[in-house]
């Protein structure tokens, strides 16, 4: 689409913005990387979730400033909270005796899980013995990861989810989209349509009346629940205290209202005190939710005394690793430190435009691309940690200062030597199961022709001198639309040409979209050598004499 | 004292925007400053580093080392390549004999804004430059390095040169490197939302001080007709000099 | 797992990168900056507040009283601004009396409190069980200023479903625990750690969620009301 030479340049008129990529078939086969592929394009061609997921993004990004600014000195914070997850992570087996030890002290029951199937069964376990018909959950990220619901339901037991975003994405069979938000993605008709669905009636569309029909529907939940799961923020290790950081309530009534309360917490999200606690509660409201303080903070320690008036009267901790201690000790240590704010997410510019289910994980986000490899294995995500531009977005706004994109860099260094995750040694000698591929051989031999191009000054001026020399072929040198037409004679003229192109895609993926520019008649190189030396030397290489 | 420095023209500046080079060279030079080239430069490795292959990167980053071995200061018309050598390369050196020399390397490294603001000092430019124009910073460039107010105090010393900022102007343009090939849709929905908030600004031309972010959004431009021109921030500098 | 293997694999796994060396806890844990900065919670830059938020513009620091006032003050703010409401009274009778009042206003039909908190005005409305409660009144430890919050440890008859179980929730707090900021109260819980209840409470404003839509909601699932009696003589 031509514009007339003396239109206005303003948004008025704004030129066509379509998507430019070639009309996609189905790929012949089905493989981690198809299912992401077609998701992260059904987001992108999906207009209106595109600009939904850009103002989330642009609402959190705004309060995430605001909570910021109005703490003052934010960057001071983020330096101690790091500072106490880095001092958390060298001692965490001391301060996971120490925790463990008192929550016993304190009557609770303790259980370390090794993995994922033997938390699954200690706490199906409990839900036996215990004669469990339904239970509530309060989001617990890693009950997620560790595939609990479906083992309590496997005993016959009802479970709810009760955080409202997570209790929407359960009824609508849905991975969570977001870590603090597991429905940010969806809108006002689809989330009255599920709920009008499980309350059995047609609510109105509109947000009162459909968080007024949950709120009827999981309060009698919570009422009736003889087990109640949730996770856990922070675990103080003096005290033996759980601390759960939330907005709804949900997470106050799981842990007060049914007999039996059981928390699964990952085994890194332990504090040392009271005192260390602070930094945490103080940025993680901040740079989740963009709040001073979220509207509930329970700090439990134990189930409850003689005399008190309510509580369970049975606390178990599940103490989780699945992976965990695999990644202690190597260089994605740092990934630890984090404090699951979600923050990473909101300022991801890939997040908002591949969608959260292209991580297919409990994990979304920058967080997920780095996590999601190093606990499921990069067999089957290998792709993950490419799902970025590497803007350093991410790195900026973590409160933990978790080193995301230093982290990405380093996953992928680990695919491209074939490795299948992080190695049981401290150093980075990655294991030799090789990745997946032609595509992967493709780029190593490329990159092996890169290496020797760029260490050998002549190859490379011979190569930009058979691309300059190909100009009048590739496309004509009249005016600015060079660039057009250079992208059109590549498809169009001699087939046999484009056939070439065809092969590694590489080219072919720059060029449905953008414009590509030709190479210039003389390199830079060439240019510098014809220079006049007029005068006082311009020296062209080092070891002049006299510098 | 003569300031010497060193051109860093980038493989993209070498193959595909000379002018830059010659834009940078000119200014450098009018500004005082001697410039030289060493030759043996290729590639600083960010395209191999970005895609996991650190061996490759090391021998590109090796041939680099050699060619600027002699160089006071090096000057680079890329923002992310500077980045590159500034931040990236003591870890890929980080225990090998050339660590040294690299950690050098890095510290005398800068990008054409920075050096002409930080080292050589500018507060005023002899240049004109009659257009409506707005910038893209550049992740790299703005994270990596630091420098946001650098390019923008230049183009405040610029005569007759209207500035519109860029909305959003902190997000990524989604060229990422090999990202774009290798998530071709993704980073044109990226490059797109970009040359949305271009158009939005009315302004005549787009610059910048990266040629890659340049080369995808200024791609883009082309392709949706827009009419923007894209030039680096070096071009309208020695075009606009001791007018 | 057996609870010894486990530890010792992680005490195994983390030794391998202690040749960082030692990490140590940052002591203090506020940044030094920080809490020079913030002695004067509020008395920091104001930022650009939420729409519709009102609070005390900052001001200079003056004597005890002042201090005392504008700590209030704020706390009233930071409450107003998380969707609460504040209101200082002189002494408890009176606090009593706007329950009993807001009880009359709102055709309220019971009101939960722990039996030791109940007052006999109260009394033709008080149920123990918060469950079917119009409204719950709480006992308060400490409130603070800074996120206009207040804590409660929950032991012996001060149950916790007065303050999450009815619609509507009151809290009654002496002025005189109201403490700057939240590491305040963490700082007391930290020495008072061997009288820790089985669970603490820190409430701020109303249960609310923005997870329907973007839209918030208030109430869901706990109470959509926040009253805050803030006691002058105590």
């Amino acid at each position: 689409m031509r514009r007339p030479v003396d239109s206005p340049r303003a948004a008025a008129a704004p030129t066509a913005r379509a998507s430019g990529v070639r009309p996609w078939r189905a790929p012949a086969a089905d493989t981690p990387r198809t299912r992401f592929d077609a998701v992260a394009r059904a987001t992108v061609a999906d207009r209106p979730l595109h600009e939904w997921l850009d103002n989330y993004q642009a609402v959190q990004q705004g309060w995430h400033k605001w909570a910021h600014d109005d703490l003052g000195e934010a960057e001071a914070w983020r330096d101690t909270v790091a500072a106490v997850r880095r001092h958390t992570l060298a001692h965490l087996d001391r301060y996971l005796a120490e925790f463990a030890a008192n929550v016993e002290r304190a009557g609770g029951h303790v259980f370390f899980a090794a993995d994922a199937e033997e938390a699954r069964e200690y706490v199906a376990g409990v839900a036996r013995r215990k004669g469990v018909r339904r239970v509530v959950k309060a989001k617990s990220m890693v009950s997620e990861e560790i595939g609990l619901d479906a083992a309590l339901a496997a005993t016959g037991a009802e479970v709810t989810e009760t955080d409202l975003g997570a209790y929407i994405a359960q009824l609508a069979g849905e991975r969570p989209y977001h870590i603090t938000g597991p429905a940010v993605h969806m809108r006002l008709p689809r989330i009255r349509e599920i709920l009008s669905r499980a309350a059995g009636e047609e609510l109105p569309e509109e947000p009162d009346a459909l968080a007024g029909s949950a709120r009827r529907t999981l309060r009698d939940r919570f009422l009736t629940a003889d087990l109640g799961v949730s996770g856990a923020n922070f675990g103080v290790a003096s005290t033996g205290t759980v601390v759960l950081v939330t907005n709804e309530g949900n997470g106050r009534m799981t842990t007060t209202l049914p007999w039996t309360h059981v928390v699964v917490m990952g085994m890194e999200r332990l504090v040392p005190d009271w005192r260390s606690l602070e930094p945490l509660l103080v940025m993680l409201p901040r740079a989740g939710t963009g709040e001073r303080i979220t509207s509930y903070v329970s700090a439990i320690t134990g189930p409850r005394r003689e005399g008190d008036a309510d509580g369970p009267e049975e606390l178990h901790v599940v103490i989780v690793d699945n992976g965990r201690s695999r990644i202690l000790g190597t260089k994605y240590q740092p990934v630890l430190q984090c404090i699951r704010c979600g923050s990473c997410a909101d300022f991801c510019p890939v997040y908002r435009t591949m969608g959260g289910h292209a991580y297919d994980s409990v994990y979304t986000g920058p967080i997920g691309a780095v996590l999601a490899p190093l606990l499921d294995g990069l067999e089957g995500r290998g792709h993950l940690p490419f799902a970025s531009t590497l803007c350093g977005a991410c790195d900026d706004a973590c409160p933990a200062r978790v080193p995301l994109s230093d982290l990405l860099l380093e996953l992928r260094a680990d695919v491209a030597a074939g490795a299948a995750g992080p190695s049981p040694d401290a150093s980075a000698a990655p294991s030799t199961v090789p990745a997946s591929g032609a595509e992967s051989t493709m780029w190593a031999f490329g990159f092996k022709g890169f290496a020797a191009v760029a260490t050998r000054r002549r190859l490379w001026d011979a190569a930009l001198c058979v691309a300059s020399g190909l100009r009048p072929i590739l496309g004509s040198a009249r005016g600015r639309d060079a660039g057009r037409h250079a992208a059109s004679r590549l498809e169009t003229a001699a087939s046999g040409r484009s056939r070439l192109l065809r092969g590694p895609g590489v080219v072919r993926a720059w060029t449905d979209a953008r414009d590509l520019p030709l190479p210039a008649p003389a390199s830079f190189a060439r240019l510098w050598r014809r220079r006049p030396r007029a005068g006082s030397p311009t020296s062209s290489g080092p070891g002049q004499k006299g510098r | 004292m003569t300031v010497r420095t060193s051109l860093m023209v980038t493989c993209l500046g070498d193959a595909l925007y000379p002018q830059v080079g010659v834009a940078a060279v000119k200014v450098l030079e009018a500004l005082g400053v001697e410039v030289d080239f060493p030759p043996g430069q290729v590639c600083c490795g960010q395209p191999a580093f970005n895609s996991g292959y650190r061996d490759e990167a090391r021998a590109a980053a090796c041939a680099y080392l050699k060619a600027f071995s002699a160089s006071e200061h090096v000057v680079s018309i890329s923002g992310s390549c500077a980045a590159m050598v500034r931040r990236h390369y003591p870890v890929l050196f980080e225990g090998r004999p050339e660590e040294a020399e690299a950690r050098a390397l890095a510290a005398r490294t800068w990008e054409f804004s920075q050096f002409l603001i930080d080292v050589r000092g500018v507060n005023e430019l002899p240049a004109r430059h009659d257009a409506r124009v707005t910038f893209h910073h550049s992740c790299h460039t703005r994270r990596l390095l630091g420098v946001v107010e650098q390019p923008e105090r230049l183009l405040g010393m610029v005569r007759g040169l209207e500035y519109v900022p860029l909305p959003r102007a902190e997000e990524c343009c989604g060229f990422g490197g090999t990202f774009a090939v290798k998530m071709p849709v993704i980073s044109s929905s990226l490059v797109d939302d970009k040359v949305d908030h271009v158009l939005e600004t009315g302004a005549d031309e787009l610059l910048g001080l990266d040629m890659s972010c340049l080369m995808n959004i200024g791609g883009r431009l082309s392709r949706r007709d827009s009419g923007v021109r894209v030039r680096h921030l070096a071009e309208v500098l020695a075009e606009g000099w001791g007018r | 797992m057996d609870r010894d293997v486990f530890i010792a694999r992680v005490a195994a796994r983390r030794r391998l990168s202690a040749a960082e060396g030692d990490v140590p806890l940052p002591s203090p844990v506020v940044p030094p900056g920080v809490a020079a900065s913030r002695a004067e919670p509020g008395a920091g830059q104001p930022p650009a507040a939420p729409p519709g938020a009102t609070g005390p513009a900052a001001g200079p620091a003056g004597g005890p009283t002042d201090d005392r006032d504008r700590l209030l003050e704020l706390f009233a703010a930071r409450l107003r601004e998380a969707g609460g409401e504040a209101a200082r009274v002189s002494d408890r009778g009176q606090a009593q009396a706007a329950v009993v009042a807001l009880a009359r206003e709102r055709g309220w039909t019971g009101v939960s409190c722990a039996p030791s908190l109940r007052w006999p005005a109260l009394d033709d409305l008080w149920t123990e069980d918060p469950r079917c409660a119009d409204f719950g009144l709480s006992e308060a430890e400490w409130g603070i200023a800074e996120t206009g919050s207040v804590v409660l440890r929950h032991h012996g008859d001060r149950g916790r479903g007065h303050s999450l179980l009815p619609p509507v929730v009151g809290f009654v707090l002496p002025a005189s625990r109201v403490v700057p900021r939240p590491g305040d109260v963490l700082g007391r819980l930290h020495g008072a750690a061997a009288s820790l209840p089985a669970c603490v409470t820190f409430v701020t404003g109303p249960s609310h969620s923005g997870d329907i839509a973007g839209v918030m909601c208030y109430g869901v699932h706990g109470p959509a009301e926040v009253r805050v009696w803030l006691i002058d003589d105590e």
